[in-house]
């Protein structure tokens, strides 16, 4: 009998451990940041929530639980954190775990219909479906929005929003998680999803980064907005933290605000295409001049070429690199630069920033010759010059690398600035000017790198 | 003796000005004519990756043409990752003579060509962190002296290890590839054409011997089995003495000259020439899916419009 009870006990962990194992390789089902969710055997006692569950009479529960019995389940909602606790009668799997969530008032609230009608798992637990637990925590999650639906009906402003959000947006009610007057706290939070379609987007600029492309704006309180990007939107447009929301003048709508922030993404996006466009224009005719010389070149991001030339008997090589938002605003590339390396000082940040600090110097001081230059020249025609070329923007890098001599354990190279860059340029003429700086600047190459050997 | 060097002429210019049509329709280099450079190569490459192995709509061959003969291209031009095995041959003939530099200086071929690779693997390396090196040495047989790695030194500590040693009276190819085959898995693609391969293998064989014949002793079929494969090219650097009566210089590259047998290798020479060998090695960086092949490379910069 104990051998067969053992084996029974076995057989049910085996499902048990199936099951958890379900939702970590599926996902915690629903919610929207779902992919943050943790599961993890609980440690503590079931008999602390039960006290507080009973407003304050100790209760004298007795639990049974082993190691592994016990799931404690941190689900992101609306920015702050539901936690779920599930008790596992392993001897009895028929049974339904007992459950305790860290929202008190959820379980006093709802009646035993809704959860009968709401979260059927319960009533028809069949402990040998390996999606058992994810559907009861999906049901769970649905009756604890719907919850809070419900208390929206008590702040008419909030519910107003919600319902602007949705129309407006033209979202789903999936695509909002709304936590009225969260506990312990006086403040509600709102979390939407932005429907941000990376539909035009070309999909080896996404590709890396498996998961949906959600961009999440969430509002605490007294309006305090904070986004959230998954990876697949951050590779394509920068980290969150790039990125500056608008200020929130006083007086502002919510759905205003939310609109003007997915503008502000849309736009990214756009760039971030034209970006990749404008790149793959300046690669294709790096090739279409310079084919016959050509090393290596980025064919999926084209972001880089690398070229071997030959002037009067000299070989060597030139690296030309384009960031990944040229053409782009050298102000606010080292801006960029200066935020990851103040979120991450790492040398190579620290070297990064530095780059783009010198590339400021650089076309600061080409801003200001050619601004003179312009002062002296007449205006004429139909008008003033629009003065564009003062944005200014970041030229292709070119580096060139000595084939013959290192300097002293890499081989010697030289970064050349390309002082006359202008964003106005066609690629063919952008390609001729890299030559142009090449060809200018090849023999002082030459004779430094002798020099350094 | 027809050594193999790049070809001069004037720079080549396009035909087509407008830049969008380069990126959809035949774009001339020089000779070559090159279909689809990037919108069905890259375009449909990463379409295929993500849609999970759908075959494309048209069927992709670039073509290349130089002459009356037909080069064609069967692979994406992505510049994925390179497995490159260098083979260095270390035997050290009778009357083997050295490099003399502008200075006077000189340096024996082995150290030359150590001195060679080096600035090979880190100007590689820097062009992109992901290739990776073998180190392959040639004497009596070959031996696989170290394993793929993307870190150059590691190959350039053990290059300072070789020395050079008594010249074999045999060198047996069929070992080498037959070494190689053993070492290296293909990738298998069941669309090559479309498909963008996770890596491709490169050999690069730094032959240096002016009086023995390399042979397949063993036979060719192993041989026949890597170079057949679109993920498997091969390129040889033939170091060699001046040619004469008394080697057999020409008849060791005409052979060499025939181990190329898709069109896409890379067979160059070299005779005591420093400069000449450094920029062979440079020639040698390119990635095989991007290169033009060796008879249309053209590497002079003027500034003539």
């Amino acid at each position: 009998m104990e051998i067969r009870d053992s084996l029974i006990r076995g057989s049910v962990m085996e499902q048990y451990i199936r099951q958890i194992g379900y939702i970590k390789l599926n996902g915690f089902p629903g919610g929207l940041c779902s992919d943050l969710a943790e599961i993890t055997g609980a440690s503590e006692s079931l008999t602390v929530w039960n006290t507080r569950q009973d407003n304050g009479v100790m209760g004298e529960t007795v639990c049974e639980s082993g190691p592994g019995d016990e799931l404690l389940i941190k689900v992101p909602f609306a920015g702050a954190t539901l936690t779920i606790r599930l008790l596992f009668y392993l001897r009895e799997p028929w049974m339904p775990p007992d459950m305790s969530f860290s929202d008190i008032q959820f379980l006093s609230r709802i009646s035993t219909e809704d959860l009968e009608d709401q979260v059927p798992a319960l009533n028809n637990w069949n402990c040998s479906e390996d999606d058992i637990i994810a559907q009861l925590l999906h049901q769970l999650l649905q009756l604890y929005k719907k919850y809070q639906l419900e208390k929206l009906d008590d702040d008419e402003v909030l519910q107003f929003e919600y319902r602007s959000l949705l129309k407006t947006l033209k979202i789903g009610e999936g695509d909002i998680e709304i936590l009225v007057n969260s506990p312990g706290h006086n403040t509600s939070s709102l979390l939407v999803r932005l429907p941000l379609s990376l539909q035009d987007v070309p999909p080896v600029l996404i590709d890396a980064n498996p998961g949906s492309a959600t961009s999440l704006l969430q509002n605490e309180g007294v309006f305090v907005p904070k986004l959230y990007l998954s990876p697949r939107v951050e590779s394509l447009i920068g980290g969150a933290n790039t990125l500056a929301l608008p200020a929130v003048p006083p007086g502002t709508c919510l759905l205003d605000y939310v609109e003007r922030v997915l503008e502000l993404l849309e736009e990214k996006v756009r760039k971030a295409v034209l970006c990749f466009e404008t790149r793959k224009q300046f690669i294709a005719q790096v090739l279409c001049q310079f084919g016959c010389a050509v090393m290596e070149y980025d064919a999926e991001r084209f972001s880089k070429v690398v070229l071997m030339f030959e002037v009067k008997d000299f070989h060597f090589l030139t690296f030309i690199t384009l960031g990944q938002l040229f053409p782009q605003f050298a102000a606010e590339a080292k801006y960029m630069a200066w935020v990851r390396y103040k979120g991450n000082p790492t040398r190579h940040n620290k070297y990064a920033h530095r780059m783009t600090c010198k590339h400021m110097v650089a076309t600061s001081k080409w801003a200001i010759t050619r601004w003179e230059a312009d002062m002296h020249r007449k205006p004429t025609g139909v008008g003033v010059d629009s003065k564009m070329w003062l944005v200014l923007q970041q030229a292709p890098k070119i580096v060139l690398q000595s084939l013959y001599h290192n300097s002293p354990r890499e081989p010697y190279s030289k970064e050349y600035s390309d002082q006359k860059y202008s964003p106005q340029w066609t690629p063919e003429e952008m390609v001729r000017n890299v030559r142009d700086v090449i060809l200018s600047n090849v023999s002082s190459f030459q004779m430094s790198s002798i020099r350094t050997n | 003796m027809t050594p193999t060097t790049p070809s001069g002429g004037d720079p080549r210019q396009p035909s087509i000005t407008c830049t969008n049509q380069l990126l959809n329709k035949n774009i001339t280099w020089g000779s070559t004519a090159v279909s689809s450079l990037f919108q069905t190569d890259i375009g449909m490459a990463a379409e295929e990756r993500s849609s999970g192995g759908s075959s494309p709509s048209e069927a992709l061959e670039v073509t290349e043409q130089f002459g009356s003969v037909t080069v064609e291209r069967h692979v994406p031009r992505i510049n994925c990752p390179e497995h490159i095995i260098l083979v260095v041959d270390v035997c050290r003939e009778d009357g083997n003579t050295s490099y003399k530099l502008a200075d006077g200086s000189k340096f024996s071929s082995l150290y030359m060509v150590k001195r060679a690779i080096t600035l090979f693997l880190q100007n590689k390396h820097a062009i992109d962190s992901r290739h990776k090196f073998a180190l392959v040495v040639l004497h009596e047989s070959p031996i696989w002296l170290h394993d793929f790695t993307n870190n150059p030194r590691e190959i350039m500590s053990e290059l300072d290890e070789l020395e050079d040693a008594v010249a074999t009276s045999r060198c047996d190819l069929s070992l080498l590839f037959d070494l190689i085959a053993r070492q290296i898995s293909l990738p298998q693609c069941s669309n090559p054409a479309v498909a963008p391969p996770p890596c491709v293998f490169r050999t690069i064989v730094f032959y240096g011997r002016s009086q023995c014949l390399p042979q397949f002793l063993g036979g060719k079929a192993v041989f026949t089995h890597l170079i057949q494969s679109p993920h498997f090219f091969l390129d040889v650097l033939y170091m060699h003495e001046a040619p004469s009566d008394e080697n057999k210089c020409e008849g060791i590259f005409d052979l060499l000259c025939g181990l190329d047998e898709s069109g896409w290798s890379y067979v160059l020479e070299v005779s005591r020439n420093a400069t000449k060998l450094h920029n062979h090695c440079g020639s040698l960086l390119a990635h095989p899916l991007q290169r033009p092949t060796q008879k249309d490379v053209h590497y002079t910069l003027n500034g003539v419009d």
